[in-house]
């Protein structure tokens, strides 16, 4: 088990979970006579502000803080939609086979290919940019990577004696999803899905950076990184600690993703 | 193997079609393309007669298959912003892109993989524990990031680098290395595991076994048959590259279609969206039809069975 890496996602969460409690500042909360405080630990900086402050000289601790729930949540919500859609996806095109597997393993293919980030941009710019929307999208474009790995497993699955028994048996189709298809499944949905957090993080601050994110002034990481472009020369802290705290988790989960891997099945994954 | 081939070239289609509708739904969902091109003064007539001329009295499906014809032929409208055609404004900002492009696919081809063959050759040693830490790392951190912290380092600390533009060699070197980041890790990954399967094989044993050089072993039995995956890899990457150069391009303000695209969605600029959307999914498609052939090219079960 990587400690470290649990430690890390769980101070993330527990900061998010309790922003309000620990952030010593509203977040948005402005003042122009403080502005580009340096951490505690530099000249001219104090404790008042650990981190520092911004350009707006809103607190930086306490936007971090706050800035990590909306990167916690979208990730927690776009990876479990996404975990349940592509799960049954999957299970459904592999089991079915047939016309239905075509069809759905097309759409899969043209997903898989699509520049996501770019129809990601138009869609937001149309749509306008929400938190609803963001997940939307996110979810929408990631479904078909998981859908691909459960439907090839699902294949496999389906050839077992305890499947054709259970078919004999008398069980319907969903029973046989549900009760047999589904458990040995479940070790690469959980694999897959936790190596997606770290990538839905990314995905979702790339586009606060662009400003087609949730909007400001709502703090979000990627934002952060952003509010701190015009200032990196002066005052780099404002988009070096957003940056830190997106690496971290990111990194967090993805040895945990690669852990679990090695645990559940060292040799079938590692492509 | 031409079978396979035209399964690729259907499926690439049926890729570019599915961007296509994409663009052309949110193209009429933004809202009356007439309100951002008419004089406020017009009258009913005169609105009637540039609905008319730009065929949008007519029903969906018609708009839609007007707009695709147009498309084939390079037409996608004026831009509103550069009052040219939007076609010729991607076109003008494409060699940028390219540059970076492949600059930064080239420094990751020359670093990834060495690294992860290596890497794989030596594995668990000290080398590989630091070569999967570091990917690991680049994985996780944000490319927009990676670019201001070398922004930080390199041009702002040391003073050594521009912070943005494109013209000389220096300008180069850090979006490079920002847009080769991400995708520098994914390849060591790919290449790593890919040698580490195939070392596993019998051949490459009985390979060792005759007592060839283990360098020879390695290059020639092994890397050849990893090959397949690796190639694989870098068609995966030219998507990545390709959402790396929206990111990098706006980073250090390099004058190229991903820059032009985030710009052009500001300026409500739909033409050149829908140019550069559907222009950009074009060349990925080509890109990875190129990987196919490739692959096809290498592995001989593709190209016979």
């Amino acid at each position: 088990m990587p400690w470290g890496s649990a430690l890390i996602l769980l101070a993330a969460l527990a900061g998010a979970l309790l922003a309000p409690w620990l952030a010593p500042y509203d977040p948005d909360q402005v003042d122009v006579l403080h502005r580009f405080t340096p951490p505690f630990w530099l000249d001219g900086g104090s404790v008042e502000h650990l981190l520092g402050s911004d350009d707006l000289g809103r607190d930086l601790l306490s936007r971090l803080l706050f800035g990590g729930r909306v990167s916690m949540l979208v990730a927690v919500v776009c990876v479990s939609s996404d975990a349940m859609l592509g799960t049954l996806i999957g299970m459904l095109a592999g089991y079915l086979g047939g016309w239905v597997d075509a069809a759905l393993m097309r759409v899969a293919d043209v997903m898989l290919a699509l520049p996501y980030l770019l129809i990601a941009l138009v869609v937001v710019s149309v749509l306008g940019a929400s938190l609803v929307n963001v997940v939307v999208i996110i979810v929408a474009l990631r479904w078909a990577g998981l859908a691909r790995i459960v439907r090839g497993e699902t294949l496999g699955i389906k050839q077992r004696d305890y499947v054709a028994l259970a078919r004999v048996g008398g069980v319907g189709r969903a029973g046989i999803l549900l009760r047999h298809v589904l458990p040995n499944v479940m070790n690469s949905v959980i694999v897959v899905s936790t190596l997606g957090v770290g990538t839905v993080i990314l995905f979702e601050s790339a586009l606060s950076f662009l400003g087609v994110g949730v909007p400001p002034p709502t703090a979000t990481w990627g934002g952060m990184v952003a509010d701190g472009r015009g200032s990196i020369g002066s005052a780099w802290w404002v988009s070096l600690f957003p940056g830190l705290a997106i690496t971290a988790v990111c990194l967090a989960c993805n040895l945990l993703g690669d852990w679990l891997r090695e645990v559940f099945d060292p040799k079938s994954m590692r492509a | 193997m031409a079978r396979y081939l035209a399964a690729r070239i259907l499926q690439g289609l049926v890729t570019l079609l599915a961007v296509s509708v994409v663009v052309f739904v949110l193209s009429r969902l933004s809202g009356d393309p007439l309100t951002l091109i008419m004089d406020p003064m017009s009258t009913k007539a005169d609105l009637a007669r540039e609905l008319a001329r730009l065929g949008l009295d007519r029903s969906y499906p018609e708009q839609y298959a007007i707009f695709l014809l147009n498309a084939l032929h390079g037409d996608f409208g004026q831009s509103i912003f550069f009052k040219r055609g939007a076609f010729e404004v991607f076109l003008e900002k494409l060699p940028a892109t390219l540059e970076l492009g492949g600059t930064a696919m080239a420094v990751s081809i020359l670093i990834a993989i060495p690294v992860g063959v290596l890497s794989a050759v030596h594995q668990g040693g000290w080398f590989d524990r630091i070569a999967r830490l570091a990917a690991l790392t680049g994985q996780s951190a944000p490319v927009f990031w990676i670019g201001l912290v070398l922004i930080l380092l390199f041009s702002v600390t040391l003073g050594w680098l521009p912070t943005a533009g494109r013209g000389s060699w220096r300008n180069l070197v850090l979006p490079a290395i920002t847009l080769g980041w991400y995708g520098n890790a994914f390849l060591m990954r790919i290449t790593r595991s890919a040698m580490l399967d195939v070392l596993d094989t019998d051949y490459v044993k009985l390979a060792r076994l005759e007592g060839l050089a283990e360098r020879r072993v390695i290059w020639k039995h092994a890397f050849k048959n990893a090959a397949t995956s690796i190639v694989t890899t870098l068609g995966l990457m030219s998507i990545s590259l390709v959402t790396g150069a929206v990111v990098t391009e706006t980073v250090f303000a390099w004058p190229g279609v991903g820059r032009l695209t985030v710009d052009a969605i500001f300026q409500r600029d739909f033409p050149v969206v829908q140019a550069a959307v559907i222009l950009i999914a074009v060349m990925v498609v080509a890109v990875n039809l190129a990987v196919d052939v490739v692959y096809a090219w290498i592995d001989p079960r593709v190209r016979f069975g």
